[in-house]
This record gives C-alpha cells, structure tokens and sequence, in this order.
C-alpha cells in the first residue's frame, strides 16, 4: 500500500536528472549575479521600507501641495480678470481729469437758480426790525 | 520511502543573504514534488521542466517579497501556480481553470495519507486524477503532494477556502468510490 504522495514521486523520478541541471544552473547563475550584490539589494530594500514608513506624510504633504497648486490657480484666474480689459482702453489722466471738471460744472448748473444769472455775487437776505416793518406797511 | 519532513528547518534566511548553497537545499527539497504538481497540471515534460526553471529564477529574484520563512514552500508553489496559469492563458486555455462545484462541504480534515492505494490500483488512481477537472486536481495535488494546509492551498491558487474545502471533499470522494469498487 502506497499513499497518493509516494506513489507521484516515485511516478516522475526519472525527471531527477534534469531537475538537478536545472538547480544547478539557477544556482550557478546566482553565484554570478550575487557577487554585484547582496548589499545593494539590501539597499535597495532598506529604501523600500523608508518610504513605505512615510507613506502617510508623503500622502500629506502632496494633498498639502495640491491645495497650494489650486489656490494659485485660483488667484491667477481673478488677476487673469482684471488684466483681461485691454490697455488701449484705458482713458488717460487728462481725459479723466476734464470730465470730472464736466461733470463738476454740470452739477453747479443744477444746484443754482435762474435769476441769480443775472445779479451776479448772490445778496443775503436776512430780516428787517419789527419796528422799520411796520413802518413800511402803515406807508403802503 | 518518500516522507514530508515535517517542521523542517529550511536555510531561508541564509537565502535572502543571497548565499548560493542555501539556494542549492531550498530547490533540492523542492524540484521534484515542484515538477510532480506542474507536470500533472500541464502534461508536457518540456514545458514542466521550463516552468520549474522559470519558478527558481523568479523566487531568487523576488525572495524579498516571502513575509514568512516558513512559508517558503507554499510560496514557491504559489509561483509555479501563477506560472502555469500564465502558460495557459498564452494557450487561450484559461477557462479551465474557472469550473466550479456547486455547495461546499462543512468539514474538510483528512489527512493526505488517508487513501491508501494498493499497487494494482496505482494505474486506476492516475487515471482518476487526470480525469479531474483543474481546480481539483491543482488543490489535490498541493494536498497530497505536500500535504498543504487548506489555507495554504487558498493561497497558492488564489481561491476561496471554502472553495478549496469543496474541491477537496468532491476529489476525495471519488477517489474513495474508486478504491471502495476496486477491493
């Protein structure tokens, strides 16, 4: 009586042989590449871990970098308004300066009456005595 | 007589150092249940032979990626599994490896060396392996072969546990009903 395992091994057996080549030759070539390093392959492992430990800060620090990118990019749009009416467009100082006087000129026109076109510097009216009223009336 | 030692003390960590005759133990405890399993998943010695060469030089290469040292074994049949599968779908043959049984059995504890096969059924029980369909034959083999546990069949092959336990139970039982026939 055989159990399941003996009787598949004993089955191939004679793939030894070419089995032990094939082990020979992974090993051989390891021989030869190990040699460039088992240090660097440390190395390079030791880095793998470093980075992995800062997975989370890394994470972080580029969620922070995005917000940075999006605000500027925000600013840069409004400024982007602003700069958007054309230089040509943009009255010079004389100009602005004489239509201030226009309408500065216009609105005194509006505050002052008609008749006092004509009296030239305006007179201040102020009440006569009681006495000097009566007096005007008794003789009208 | 063939035996699986058990709790074998296997140099892993000499071979991360990259030393090349722990390399040499690691791959002579395994090249032959490595070729038995690849070869009664393929049924080709060339591309056997090729696969078990393609599985040492990838597990030198990614030995870094093995969590555990004592789970050396499973994780070298875990690569042979992947390459077997990658031949496979090369050959447009991959939907072999999807047919599944349906219900799955609650218990699954047999041990490998349950089933014992006299020689005058040896040839009876060949026949009934290779009649298996893939996922049975590649959870039965890592069973009997190397008497893998169930989880670490589920991770060789990538599979559900409870699938495995019901590929497993089904495989058994016909095997059972071919030795019960027999006697």
């Amino acid at each position: 009586m055989k159990t399941p395992r003996e009787i598949l091994l004993q089955r191939h057996q004679a793939a030894e042989p070419k089995l032990d080549a094939i082990r020979e030759s992974a090993v051989a070539s390891l021989s030869n590449r190990r040699i460039s390093s088992p240090v660097v392959t440390d190395r390079r492992h030791d880095w793998r871990e470093f980075i992995f430990s800062l997975r989370w800060h890394l994470a972080g620090m580029g969620a922070a970098w995005l917000v940075i990118v999006l605000l500027n990019l925000n600013v840069g749009h409004s400024a982007g308004l602003a700069s958007a009416v054309p230089r040509g467009k943009i009255p010079s100082a004389q100009i602005i300066l004489a239509s201030l006087r226009e309408n500065r000129r216009e609105l005194m026109q509006m505050i002052q009456t008609p008749d006092s076109h004509d009296t030239g510097p305006r007179r201040l009216i102020l009440p006569q005595p009681r006495s000097q009223r009566n007096y005007e009336n008794l003789t009208t | 007589m063939l035996v699986v030692a058990e709790r074998e003390q296997l140099p892993v960590l000499q071979a991360r150092a990259g030393e090349p005759a722990a390399w040499d133990t690691l791959f002579r405890r395994y090249q032959l249940p490595l070729y038995v399993y690849v070869f009664e998943l393929v049924h080709d010695e060339q591309t056997s032979l090729d696969l078990v060469q393609e599985t040492f030089i990838a597990a030198v290469r990614h030995i870094g990626g093995l969590r555990e040292d004592d789970r050396f074994g499973s994780w070298l049949f875990g690569i042979a599994h992947q390459k077997c599968i990658q031949r496979w779908r090369k050959q447009k043959h991959e939907e072999i490896l999807h047919d599944e049984i349906a219900g799955s059995p609650d218990e699954f504890d047999d041990g490998p060396d349950d089933l014992l096969i006299r020689r005058e059924q040896e040839a009876e029980f060949m026949h009934l392996l290779n009649q298996l369909p893939v996922p049975q034959r590649s959870a039965l083999l890592l069973h009997f072969v190397e008497d893998f546990s169930l989880e670490e069949i589920a991770r060789i092959t990538e599979t559900q546990i409870g699938t495995i336990k019901s590929r497993l139970h089904y495989a058994k039982k016909s095997f059972r009903k071919l030795l019960e026939e027999k006697k």
